[in-house]
């Protein structure tokens, strides 16, 4: 147990390690992903602090009944006293500003399909070009977005903004995993090593908790994709145009083909097992001579295949 | 840095690269799952048919690789080809996988249990993990020889048209057949050197035999319908083999016959075709002889000239579309950049021989016949 206890402190301890470094990876290369977990709708004087607890509305901009700990997003996701964390407001204001400059690069796009060898719409593309994938989002609201009203380009640019309530709570649902998981291997590393702590209740509680971890995982990963949206490749494509042309049946054909598949061979699985509990280990039969295997009289091996 | 090969060059390469694949693929794991294909027909016994699973035991997942790595390097090098095909094969590779994935089940799950009916049903499961693959790469092949319902639009997005069951038209289900007797060939030529003289391999010999005829006959049948049929595009006017991968620039037609120009204008290509003819029939050979080293390379050759017929054929052609040739991708307008081919192949020299040296590794130490006495004393066997 106290191996256990040992190895789950060590890792759940460099989790937070690992997680606070795509933090701050985050800083630079994905601030909207940044701000939608923190909720932080205005940017705030540097350092900002740290929301941990709070009710994010996404028509209104504003969190209610928001608690936050003064300095320590700024302190985590800029490691300095000054750097400032970008709020969503202003970040849209930063994507209209984007898409203002995408159309340009689109625009030069669509000469240059007509003529390969125009030098001035290569330079604007070159100018430009980091924005293309900005004037893109339009294209859910206009076929061609150089037609787009400035309304238009508001709505794109409010698209930049992910599902921020469900950012919010997600991350601290596997937040918190983490920390209760610190916890609770700190308590088990001290009894098992201090007080030779054996209490059944304990046990019981260490197998019930199997799953969360599973959770945490699947909550980040959930979070990191609708963290992302609107877009596949962040700034570049947005999702609804990298989508391929498969059909809605023919995604729901597979998903349930796959479940079905996997359910049984899983069903097979675990009958299988159960049957090789039950069985128990055998003592292996004599080595055969040509087998040249070096087994211990004593060693237990696996059923040999029949 | 200056990158020492050109962009023609170099997509050439990969395109070869892209055949090299394709033929490693089916030189090892075809035999693998050509043997998975004759399961409840080659062994009487459990005994017999356990004989014929441990000849491929410990190669198929080795062998796997070559599929992977074809997937990853038609990602890499071909991102048109990549995106083209696998939308819209979606629910073929479905089928694919489904099959890919019950084979290393029945494998090992066969054994775990000496019910009768139980082995019974997962030697049926093998032969599906085996029979199912080998079809759909064949029915595949023949409908990019047909030309895919794709087109791409303004913006280079692939949009396909088709469906699954309009895959299955009646000359891909030849070049189906085709694939499965091939590999079937394949797998009785690859049992033929690896287990032990006895009612099995003679099985496999006459499996082979059948499979060998099946071959000659569907490739020829197949020749006579690319000729005859209203198959083929060509590329005309200047063809910048140098320039940026946009399918659009090129001008494409749908040309009857087209895929018969190579062999006029390169005629040592006709080397392929001959070799799918002489494969089989070396084979035959083998097995007449009872030469079984001959046989599986008749078999082997068999494989590279049929794969290899297809590729030359359409060359420079990799998917056309047969509802908008202007979108057809070749090996001039649908690879990666000049940079990240010249990176790949540079990864490629140093990985595939590596892959290549365990391969051969690998068949080294366990070279020689398997035997039913080794079935049945050696716990290690499935």
């Amino acid at each position: 147990m106290m191996v256990a206890a040992a190895f789950g402190l060590a890792s759940s301890l460099s989790v937070v390690v690992l997680g606070d470094e795509s933090g701050y990876a985050l800083t630079d290369n994905q601030k909207m992903k940044l701000a939608a977990i923190e909720a932080m709708w205005d940017t705030e004087p540097a350092p900002a602090g740290l929301s941990i607890f709070g009710f994010p509305d996404m028509d209104k901009h504003v969190t209610h009944f928001d608690i936050k700990i003064p300095y320590v997003l700024g302190l985590i996701s800029t490691r300095s006293l000054t750097g400032e964390v970008m709020g969503i407001n202003d970040l849209v204001l930063k994507a209209d500003e984007r898409i203002h400059s995408g159309l340009i690069a689109y625009d030069a796009v669509e000469k240059l399909k007509a003529d390969r060898t125009s030098a001035p719409a290569r330079e604007a593309f070159e100018l430009h070009k980091r924005d293309l994938g900005y004037a893109m989002l339009l294209k859910r609201y206009v076929p061609d977005p150089r037609q787009a009203s400035d309304q238009q380009i508001l709505m794109a640019a409010k698209d930049t903004i992910p599902d921020v309530p469900v950012m919010f709570w997600l991350f601290r649902m596997m937040a918190g995993i983490g920390f209760f998981f610190i916890a609770f291997f700190a308590l088990a590393f001290y009894c098992a090593s201090v007080c030779q702590f054996n209490k059944r209740w304990f046990l019981k509680l260490a197998v019930v908790i199997v799953p969360l971890p599973w959770l945490a995982i699947e909550g980040g990963w959930v979070l990191a994709e609708i963290g992302r949206q609107p877009w596949a490749v962040e700034g570049v494509l947005p999702t609804f145009l990298g989508a391929s042309s498969l059909t809605i049946s023919q995604i729901w054909t597979t998903i349930i083909g796959f479940t079905l598949l996997y359910g049984t061979l899983a069903v097979i699985e675990v009958r299988l097992m159960i049957a090789a509990v039950r069985k128990g280990p055998v003592e292996h039969p004599p080595v055969p001579s040509d087998g040249g295997q070096q087994q211990g009289n004593a060693g237990f091996a696996p059923l040999p295949a029949e | 840095m200056a990158i020492p090969l050109d962009y023609e060059t170099l997509r050439l390469i990969w395109w070869v690269l892209l055949g090299v694949l394709l033929i490693g693929f089916t030189l090892t794991d075809g035999y693998d799952l050509g043997v998975a294909a004759l399961m409840p027909f080659i062994g009487k016994t459990d005994e017999e048919r356990r004989l014929a699973i441990n000849a491929v035991a410990p190669h198929w997942e080795g062998h796997q690789v070559w599929f992977i790595l074809g997937g990853g390097a038609i990602f890499a090098a071909w991102p048109f080809v990549y995106a083209v095909s696998f939308s819209g094969f979606y629910l073929a590779m479905f089928l694919l996988l489904a099959a890919l994935i019950l084979r290393p089940v029945s494998f090992k799950y066969r054994s775990k249990h000496a019910d009768p009916a139980w082995r019974s049903r997962w030697d049926w499961a093998m032969f599906v993990s085996g029979f199912v693959p080998a079809l759909v790469f064949g029915v595949a092949v023949g409908n990019v020889l047909l030309g895919l319902p794709f087109r791409l639009d303004n913006d280079l997005r692939t949009f396909y048209e088709g469906s699954l069951l309009g895959l299955f038209t009646p000359f891909a289900l030849l070049t189906g057949l085709l694939s499965v007797a091939m590999i079937v060939m394949h797998g009785a030529g690859f049992l033929a050197v690896k287990i032990e003289e006895g009612p099995v391999l003679e099985r496999a010999r006459r499996i082979g035999t059948f499979a060998a005829l099946l071959s000659i006959l569907l490739f020829a049948l197949g020749g006579v319908w690319v000729a005859m049929g209203q198959m083929g595009f060509r590329l005309e006017g200047v063809i910048d083999a140098q320039g940026p991968s946009n399918p659009h620039y090129a001008h494409t037609v749908a040309a009857p016959g087209a895929w018969l120009d190579n062999y006029g204008h390169h005629p040592w290509m006709i080397l392929a075709p001959v070799l799918g003819f002489a494969g089989p029939l070396i084979a035959l050979l083998g097995i007449r002889s009872r030469s079984h080293v001959l046989n599986l390379t008749g078999s082997s050759l068999a494989t590279v000239g049929i794969i290899a017929t297809v590729g030359l054929s359409m060359f420079p052609f990799i998917v056309p579309s047969a509802i908008d040739p202007q979108s057809s991708l070749t090996a001039w307008n649908a690879s990666s950049s000049h940079l990240t081919l010249w990176i790949m192949l540079l990864v490629t020299l140093i990985f595939l021989p590596i892959v290549l040296a365990y391969t051969a590794w690998a068949i080294k130490v366990l070279f020689g016949r398997v035997t039913i006495e080794q079935v049945r004393t050696n716990p290690d066997f499935y």
